[in-house]
């Protein structure tokens, strides 16, 4: 977005000494980047393909800032991926995104790009997580239960869960304080977007198909279990975290069951309005039945 | 000033690796749901009218609808675009719209069609507006919603040809049915 408006208003030159300060130290796509604004963002170094098509659409849009706007988050996402080793010495905060600034080569004071750098620290590594176990997913190393068993049903949830929980592990510890700052009024929308977003995932590669409100509830079902368990692990002091294991796999069987009961409560409801309303009809000698 | 710039930016955000797009999901859904409104409002009118002369007639229309209906739930799942929120409102809604109107009459019933399938076949055509931007994109949505598009319209003629315009308050009908369509079509794109 800056190149294009600088150039705009004649300050290429300066455009560049800003662009040289920034330059990374380290190889990769950003340095190669042509300087002009007008060179074509696509293969340059982006690190998802999704996202590319998106930043696309953009330009198609409004090609004034799109250029700008992908080369700005292929920095925040390079930044935020350099940080998290920090996370255990300095917590979800502005030092830990300045120290992984630096390793980059940029000055630490590039933290203030981020509104909210831990925070939005945080956010990145939940949605990290989210990708590599929907890849996971994806690729059937978590297999897929088949439509008819709900033992097996059971055990993909429960380990879909412990999966992405264990991704949690490394950043025990802080990850506390990373919950008090995505509960932040401003953080919370992302934040309950990315919870979806997973739920979404394992929910689909779970086999559900449903296209009712049973799309709902099982969605939210699967965010309640993941957010209490998520609290149950952080108080875990148990040999290899078995209590929370158990936490889920109970959890899980309960809401698998509460699942079929509603489905069958709502077949026996329908049957219930149907009988009760032709009885009425044969009652009142109403026969403008089919 | 360029650091200001910057400083505001969003944040990254991303919506999962299946890369969802808004503006189909918003698309399929609220004809998904249109769909399904009209399947239970023929199944109202069935209810009423099934053994009246304009029973065939409508039993016909049903089962279009029907094809309608099974299409858009395939391309949900296929998709994975959320369902519609209001889904039992519809369900409902559609039904009392189907029965109350056949309760009033058979030409009552006609125009109900009529008016539903004016707002739908506009609806699709808008629709169909957008998607001729890029025509390669999405062939078999494109193809998908004007054979649909079609076969509405062919609805709303069967009802002008059953006398709908003689149903008793047509205009005032007609309006209060339109509208209600429109503000439902509005609400299911979001919701």
């Amino acid at each position: 977005m800056f190149c294009r408006v600088l150039s705009k208003s004649g300050t290429l030159a300066k455009a560049n000494n800003f662009r040289a300060s920034f330059r990374p130290n380290v190889g990769g796509g950003l340095t190669s980047r042509p300087c002009s604004g007008s060179g074509n963002p696509d293969g340059s170094g982006n690190p998802n393909g999704s996202g590319q098509s998106t930043t696309d659409g953009n330009i198609a849009n409004n090609g004034n800032n799109g250029d700008g706007d992908s080369y700005e988050k292929d920095i925040k996402t390079k930044i935020l991926q350099s940080s998290l080793p920090h996370v255990p010495r300095h917590g979800w905060s502005r030092d830990t995104v300045a120290a992984g600034a630096e390793e980059l080569g940029y000055p630490d004071t590039v933290h203030g790009l981020f509104r909210d750098p831990g925070a939005e620290l945080a956010l990145y590594f939940y949605s990290a997580s989210n990708d590599s176990l929907s890849r996971l997913l994806r690729d059937g190393t978590l297999p897929s239960p088949s439509a008819e068993s709900k033992a097996e049903l059971n055990a993909f949830l429960t380990n879909a869960i412990k999966t992405r929980l264990l991704m949690l592990e490394p950043y025990l510890n802080q990850w506390p304080q990373a919950i008090a700052l995505l509960s932040k009024p401003s953080n919370a929308p992302h934040a309950l977007s990315n919870l979806m977003t997973l739920v979404n995932d394992v929910c689909y590669y779970a086999g559900d198909r449903s296209i009712d409100t049973r799309w709902y509830t099982r969605r939210i079902g699967l965010a309640t279990i993941y957010k209490s368990s998520e609290l149950h692990l952080l108080q875990d002091r148990s040999q290899g975290y078995d209590d929370t294991w158990n936490f889920v796999k109970r959890a899980v069987e309960e809401c698998v069951k509460l699942d079929t009961m509603l489905e069958s409560n709502a077949q026996l409801a329908k049957d219930v309005v149907t009988a009760s309303v032709s009885t009425a009809k044969n009652i009142l000698g109403l026969s403008w039945n089919r | 000033m360029v650091v200001q710039k910057m400083t505001s930016s969003r944040i990254i955000f991303q919506r999962g690796l299946h890369g969802a797009n808004k503006k189909l999901d918003s698309l399929i859904r609220v004809n998904h749901a249109g769909e399904l409104g009209a399947d239970r409002i023929y199944a109202g009118q069935m209810a009423v009218l099934g053994n009246s002369s304009v029973g065939p007639k409508i039993k016909h229309m049903w089962e279009q609808e029907k094809v309608h209906r099974n299409k858009f739930e395939q391309l949900i799942t296929q998709n994975r675009v959320r369902p519609s929120l209001l889904f039992p409102l519809w369900h409902c809604a559609g039904y009392v719209l189907g029965a109350g109107t056949a309760l009033m009459g058979p030409k009552a019933a006609m125009a109900c069609t009529v008016a539903v399938e004016t707002v739908i076949v506009e609806h699709y055509n808008d629709q169909l507006r957008d998607l001729m931007d890029d025509p390669e994109a999405d062939k078999e949505l494109l193809e998908t919603i004007k054979k649909f598009r079609d076969e509405e319209q062919e609805h709303h003629d069967c009802g002008i040809d059953h006398g709908a315009e003689q149903a008793p308050f047509y205009d005032a009908l007609t309006k209060v049915i339109k509208t209600g369509c429109k503000v439902a079509i509005e609400v299911a794109k979001r919701v």
